[in-house]
């Protein structure tokens, strides 16, 4: 099969600058599920993206030795590049593979065998200088935002339970808009709506967010004034609220942060698109249940102008 | 191939009655698993933590009002706990509205139940009803299975909670049965090695839990490799649905060079049943990960 080497195993990380964090990156050469490539070394590229999500700069971070991890600090990185919230894209390539002088960007014919990296993925850790991380593992998926002929584009359905705001503690979204394809140029406008544990709507709003780039959604600010003391529980001090997003524009990896300023804490997780939530008999009914619930949204949120929004 | 050719046979020539019967033979057939032959709900079993200064929190969505959002989707669903030997240690109700949440923490809910299990961990089972307004759509004749991999919540009060999502399947709850039946026949032993790299000098306390999701007890080994490729292990016989907690710490790990260690676990009994790692902080902080 023919393949870039860049998108052998790539993970796009968002840079949060506007919400004060540090941002690094784990990498392991070790075929997590084991039995592959047992003294694979593997070179870590980062791509460096700007704010409006062209790329700035793209640099070889240094060699992973085979059955080893290595973290790399990507603010210190990429401060001195880009001020505002971007994207880092971390790739891994077989050591093997390159040679010197080699062209990254260019195809490369693989056997299946050789291209298959499933269920590689990078760590990636947020914190607040000083404070304590968290992190999360995800990788690109298949053929992320690649156009097919013929096809609409592809689309997101998100949800989350795990949006908690205090006086302390707020959540945000961080929504990475990024393809396999470096010629991609779609924008996306993404939509959303959270709901209060008794499942009225409390909130909402929209974004666009540019390829190449990362949307960010505050929580608090998208939600309805006096929401958050209403919904407040008395035992934990947190308010809860179901979220759900959509964009029938392209595909988006959310990632949901978890902030606690004030003690310098952070936690992260992504979520699983809605299709994920379904095994059909016929894996087209999984887009069959999706399609339908996008279509649904789009009505019932069109013209969403929650507090907060942006676009 | 034949299968297809077959049902472009069948479209063109039968009566409705006798297509449906075949789009159910056929479409049975084709089903993700065989055991998915029905409606229902596949489920994941969790790993909970309640003790002096854990404890664990369930923020519940109405997923299938994402899905369906245009109809009823008022439900509800049972909340089982066990204990790390995987002994049935309660059962709790709960009930969710359209597009609500419901919070269920575990602590309280021990409490509820009379259950101080000594360990202070275990697993834990939730099954979210289909509501009645989606089981009516989904033809009863075409199998159709939704997989709940909701987050779980972790947190060290006063500290925010952190999550992690379900990572495999455990049961397969038929719409309409009394109990699920299980989603794997027997276990077989897989290995995984997390991403993470681990500085034990940069956390307070860090733990690795796994779960057994089958019904026959597993040997699991977690060996941790220091950057001269020293390396210590510890092994644990897990319970079926039972659930182990490896602690390590500097003094553990002692003759490791302790801040560039990687982990191997062995004796998973099921392909996706992954780790997770739990990280705490001197700040009170805890962050958890799937790896």
């Amino acid at each position: 099969m023919r393949t870039s080497l860049l998108n052998l195993i790539s993970t796009p990380i968002p840079i949060l600058n506007s919400l004060g964090l540090e941002t690094a990156v784990g990498l392991s050469s070790e075929d997590p599920i084991g039995g592959r490539r047992a003294a694979e070394a593997f070179t870590a590229v980062a791509s460096i993206y700007g704010a409006d999500g062209r790329l700035t700069e793209r640099r070889v971070l240094g060699e992973i030795p085979p059955r080893r991890r290595r973290m790399f600090d990507l603010t210190a990185l990429t401060r001195p590049l880009v001020k505002d919230d971007h994207l880092v894209v971390a790739h891994r390539i077989p050591s093997r593979l390159l040679g010197e002088g080699s062209d990254l960007e260019a195809a490369v014919e693989l056997d299946a065998g050789d291209a298959d990296f499933a269920m590689y993925r990078s760590l990636v850790q947020y914190a607040y200088p000083g404070g304590s991380n968290g992190s999360v593992i995800y990788e690109t998926p298949p053929s992320f935002n690649v156009a097919r002929p013929g096809r609409a584009p592809a689309s997101t359905l998100t949800f989350t339970s795990k949006v908690t705001v205090s006086e302390e503690i707020e959540t945000a979204l961080a929504l990475i808009h990024y393809s396999m394809d470096p010629a991609y140029a779609r924008t996306a406008r993404y939509s959303y709506a959270l709901f209060a544990p008794d499942g009225e709507q409390v909130g909402g709003g929209a974004v666009t967010v540019a390829p190449f780039t990362v949307g960010v959604v505050r929580v608090r600010a998208a939600l309805r004034p006096g929401t958050v003391a209403r919904y407040t529980s008395a035992d934990d001090g947190l308010a809860w609220f179901g979220y759900v997003g959509y964009s029938t524009d392209a595909a988006l990896i959310p990632l949901i942060l978890t902030l606690g300023p004030g003690r310098g804490t952070v936690s992260v997780e992504h979520t699983h698109p809605a299709q994920a939530y379904t095994l059909p008999a016929k894996p087209e009914d999984k887009h069959k249940v999706k399609g339908r619930a996008l279509a649904l949204w789009a009505e019932r949120l069109s013209g969403a102008r929650g507090p907060g929004a942006a676009s | 191939m034949l299968r297809a050719k077959a049902a472009d046979l069948l479209r063109g020539r039968l009566p409705e009655p006798v297509k449906r019967w075949a789009r159910t033979a056929l479409g049975r057939g084709a089903a993700v698993e065989p055991r998915l032959g029905r409606r229902g709900v596949v489920e994941d079993l969790f790993f909970w933590i309640g003790d002096e200064r854990h404890d664990t929190v369930l923020p519940l969505q109405n997923y299938f009002s994402v899905l369906y959002p245009d109809l009823d989707t008022t439900t509800g669903g049972t909340l089982v706990l066990r204990d790390a030997l995987g002994r049935v240690l309660g059962r709790h109700e709960f009930h969710l509205r359209a597009h609500g949440i419901t919070r269920l923490r575990i602590r309280e809910v021990l409490a509820a139940v009379g259950a101080r299990p000594p360990e202070g961990y275990g697993t834990l089972r939730c099954h979210l009803r289909i509501p009645d307004a989606v089981a009516a759509t989904l033809d009863p004749l075409q199998p159709f299975y939704f997989w709940d991999r909701f987050y779980i919540g972790y947190v060290t009060p006063p500290a925010p909670p952190c999550f992690v999502h379900g990572v495999d399947k455990t049961y397969v709850a038929d719409h309409g049965a009394a109990e699920p039946a299980l989603f794997y026949d027997a276990g077989k032993r897989y290995a995984w090695a997390p991403e993470i790299p681990v500085d034990l000098g940069a956390y307070a306390r860090f733990s690795v839990a796994v779960v057994n999701r089958t019904a026959a007890a597993a040997a699991m080994t977690l060996t941790v490799t220091d950057a001269n490729d020293a390396a210590r292990t510890w092994s644990a016989d897990v319970a079926p649905f039972g659930a182990h907690r490896f602690e390590l710490d500097p003094e553990r790990v002692r003759g490791l060079a302790h801040e560039d260690l990687r982990l191997h676990l062995d004796g998973i009994p099921t392909r996706w049943g992954r780790p997770v790692v739990f990280k705490e902080f001197a700040n009170g902080a805890l962050s958890a990960m799937h790896c």
